[in-house]
């Protein structure tokens, strides 16, 4: 579904992403990891194609990303506050993400109602800008967005943090529905490793722009995960090599 | 403890991101600042010679006392869009051992400190010194500055009060504007004068200096109403100015989309970006506030527009035949009947001092009973004078046969003598291009004020989610088609606007009717190319006065928008032919509109490529 090519992103002479070849295939729910600066949303930017590459390029379903836009009809996205728009009711700017989807009405509430759990009452019906609501809520409100349309491609730049815990599960769970459901292509980024490791079957660490570890999920990658990023540990040298 | 407060305001000021702009940036609006500075000092230490030219038979002094009311009125309406009292700040204090009535004096008091407070001194210092000091005694002079810097401060005052009533809510503030206009009318037709009431509370103040007493109760009075207020109200949720601002102004738009299909939705979305946040409906309303102070502007323009001025019956009959000295003569200066332009008036005016000294409608000729014209001037014994005849300006003075040599005669005046002149040729008048060039530049700038305040920033609006409109599956050219409809609707919406000015002078809503056509035509055009240079982020709620957003592009949207149409203009102008240079920009106009489709096509693409150095743009704070 998804294809990195030679991809490179370059900042003031230093490499932020170095991808040689990353291939995603349709249905895959992939997990990514990293500190800080390990390049994440340069990636996650790259695939939406709001930064332009140094070299390479990614394919979206054989398309090259940067020059067409067939990809915007079937990829959902959620990075940042960027993706809101705050002087609308939450009412109003999944409105207008049904619109863009062509949804009729009658499928806008069907998805809206199977958001009832995960919004908790606290999102629609308020009578509030969107600008208004908590900063948790806010996110809410664009993870929901992207996942209206049920999109094939679905990206999530750390959608857990500032969530409150019920939040989280819930978010969790729609996720796994719908990787049973649609077999939506979703790529994930976290600092969590325990939510990624439980929603992700993939998960690819990334350290100052190169992938180090591409594992597949399973009862030990917690540990792996954890072993990585804490280097100095009580047993042995559980070093950065594994 | 007040000082430590103020210090620390001082440091939040000058640490601000305001003082973190690029050099060039902060010379400009430093440059800016003082030009605007200088003006008003000017426009303060020019004002007797100003007034004593425009209104030479009113005193000075009582006409800037009827000012004054419609001042504090349109001072407060002004407030209320641009000046923000910053109450949240004092989060941070308030866990601190610091006294609440210390912090509470704080905020009242550092609300005084503002430009609204300050700039006005600029005018009114001077025009203390040379109008009112030498009129009336120093004591006087002062204290009558004294009670309206009071004033000054009470509306100050009263306006932080009425912030936090919630009262000042748009609608109704377009109300207050609407009766300030009718007053304002009502004025000048005489039937209720705002100024006559002003003047009189304020002469009444001159003459009674210890009235001084009133305003500064008054100012106390508000003081003691705000701290009051604050009081009740130092908790955090109370602090936060307009809590009825979460009655949100749902859709009724709808019907927009169902109208024009996706450009409606996108339509839709424009309307709510103008009206729902802070920059843009305060850009909105400043558009809207310089649209009613623009028949002031155009007044001054419409003398030189007026090639027949009536003279005001005091001039007529105002007699200069009186003698300074026994030697004086007196010489009648006299016009048969002869035919004139409708409401013409014939006016004397030549070197001497007794004959103005060439100001063009000098002395105003008296129709006698047998039609003719006549006026009788003393002059000195041996005064040599040279004087000619015009209709009110240069542009009709009397010229010899078919030339456009003025036909100005001389007279050395040993006796009393009466000169008769047969037979005047009026030269036909033509703007001026000085005059044209004049209202070209307001023109497009009134008739465009409110599109170009919303198109300049366009897409820098949108700055903060601009990426979910990339991301998303938006058709763009739909998107600016919209933004396109907007402008126009705006474009319209401030012609109408402007139709009020025909009671000023038609020959301006000739010329604002082909600059409109050009601004919607091409204008818009250029503003939509000069977008896809858009860099800065911009903050939707932020002050209109910040310099964010603001870079180097957007300073150079003055130059094409402004200046091209007159650079257009002046060939035909400067060869005579006004009209035509005008016609030609109404031209431009509608042959912008027809090629709208292809030149947004190449804008689009332009945008497609531009696109990440935007993102990159944006993102940086």
């Amino acid at each position: 579904m998804l294809k990195a090519n030679n991809l490179k992103k370059i900042y003031s002479g230093i490499t932020v992403l170095d991808l040689h070849e990353l291939v995603i295939p349709e249905g895959e729910s992939f997990g990514l990891v990293g500190n800080n600066g390990a390049g994440k949303t340069t990636f996650f930017s790259l695939i939406l194609d709001i930064i332009e590459s140094n070299t390479g390029q990614v394919f979206s379903n054989d398309m090259d990303v940067a020059h067409s836009d067939h990809w915007k009809s079937y990829t959902g996205a959620f990075l940042d506050e960027h993706f809101l728009i705050d002087f609308l009711t939450p009412e109003e700017y999944f409105a207008f993400v049904a619109r863009l989807h062509k949804l009729d009405s009658e499928q806008y509430k069907e998805i809206l109602a199977g958001f009832k759990d995960f919004f908790n009452g606290e999102i629609l019906n308020q009578n509030k800008y969107i600008r208004a609501l908590s900063r948790g809520n806010q996110k809410k409100v664009g993870i929901a967005a992207a996942l209206f349309g049920k999109p094939k491609v679905l990206i999530l730049d750390e959608p857990f943090p500032h969530l409150d815990p019920t939040s989280v599960i819930r978010l969790k769970h729609i996720l796994k529905e719908l990787r049973s459901d649609v077999k939506t292509t979703m790529l994930i980024s976290s600092h969590d490793l325990n939510h990624v490791t439980e929603v992700c079957e993939r998960i690819v660490i990334l350290e100052k722009g190169l992938v180090v570890h591409d594992l597949r999920t399973d009862k030990t990658t917690l540990e792996t995960l954890h072993a990585y990023f804490d280097p100095i540990r009580e047993e042995g040298a559980a070093g950065r090599s594994l | 403890m007040f000082r430590i407060l103020l210090s620390h305001t001082w440091r939040a000021m000058v640490r601000s991101v305001i003082w973190k702009r690029s050099l060039g940036a902060s010379i400009f609006w430093g440059v800016i600042i003082l030009l605007m500075a200088l003006n008003m000092l000017s426009f303060g230490l020019f004002f007797d010679a100003l007034i004593a030219e425009l209104y030479p038979d009113r005193d000075p002094i009582q006409l800037i006392n009827g000012v004054l009311l419609y001042y504090l009125a349109v001072d407060l309406l002004l407030r209320r869009f641009l000046q923000r009292t910053p109450v949240l700040s004092v989060k941070s204090y308030l866990i601190l051992p610091i006294r609440r009535s210390s912090i509470i004096h704080f905020i009242i008091l550092r609300s005084l400190i503002s430009l609204f407070n300050i700039l006005p001194l600029l005018i009114l210092i001077p025009i203390v010194l040379r109008v009112l000091v030498p009129a009336v005694s120093p004591l006087t002079a002062w204290s009558w500055f004294a009670a309206f810097f009071l004033l000054m401060l009470s509306n100050s005052l009263l306006h932080v009060y009425l912030e936090r009533q919630s009262l000042l809510h748009p609608g109704r503030l377009i109300l207050i504007f609407m009766l300030l206009a009718a007053a304002l009318v009502a004025d000048k037709l005489d039937l209720f004068s705002l100024s006559g009431l002003s003047a009189a509370m304020f002469g009444f103040l001159l003459e009674n200096p210890l009235l001084l007493s009133v305003p500064f109760i008054v100012l106390i009075l508000i003081y003691r109403l705000n701290y009051l207020t604050f009081r009740r109200h130092m908790y955090l949720d109370r602090l936060a100015v307009r809590p009825g601002r979460s009655r949100v102004s749902s859709g009724g738009l709808d019907f927009l989309e169902n109208l024009f299909g996706e450009t409606g939705m996108f339509l839709q979305l424009e309307l709510k970006l103008l009206f729902r946040n802070k920059r843009t409906r305060a850009s909105f309303a400043v558009g809207i506030v310089t649209l009613i102070i623009a028949p002031l502007i155009y007044f001054s323009l419409s003398r030189e527009l007026e090639f027949y001025p009536r003279p005001d019956p005091v001039t007529i009959n105002r007699d200069h035949s009186a003698k300074t000295s026994p030697a004086d003569h007196l010489v009648t200066f006299r016009l048969p009947n002869v035919p004139l332009p409708e409401n013409a008036w014939i006016y004397i005016t030549g070197d001497h001092p007794n004959l103005t000294k060439w100001r063009p409608a000098g002395i105003p000729m008296q129709l006698q009973q047998d039609s003719s014209w006549q006026r009788i001037i003393a002059f000195p014994d041996q005064a040599r004078i040279r004087y000619i005849y015009t209709l009110g300006s240069w542009a009709t003075e009397t010229a010899k046969g078919d030339s456009l040599n003025p036909d100005t005669q001389t007279l050395t005046v040993i006796r009393d003598t009466t000169v008769t002149y047969a037979d005047p040729q009026w030269k036909i008048p033509r703007r001026s291009v000085f005059a044209d060039v004049m209202m070209i530049y307001m023109g497009i700038l009134l008739t465009g004020i409110l599109l170009l305040f919303y198109g300049q920033f366009m897409l820098a609006w949108e700055s903060g989610y601009f990426e979910f409109l990339i991301t998303s599956n938006i058709d763009f050219k739909s998107y600016l088609h919209a933004k396109y409809v907007l402008l126009v609707v705006l474009g319209i919406l401030n012609y109408l606007l402007m139709l009020l000015l025909i009671f000023i002078s038609p020959v301006i809503v000739y010329v604002n009717t082909a600059l409109t056509m050009y601004n919607i035509g091409v204008n818009i055009l250029i503003l939509f190319f000069l977008v896809t240079f858009t860099r800065k982020r911009l903050d939707l709620n932020a002050s209109i006065f910040g310099t964010q957003g603001k870079g180097a592009a957007h300073y150079s949207t003055i130059v094409p928008v402004l200046i091209v149409p007159i650079l257009i203009y002046l060939p035909f102008g400067l060869k005579g032919f006004n009209d035509t240079g005008i016609m030609v920009l109404a031209g431009l106009g509608i042959i912008g509109l027809l090629v709208k489709r292809p030149v947004m096509t190449l804008i689009l693409n332009r945008l497609q490529k531009q696109k990440y150095k935007m993102v990159a743009g944006f993102r940086q704070n």
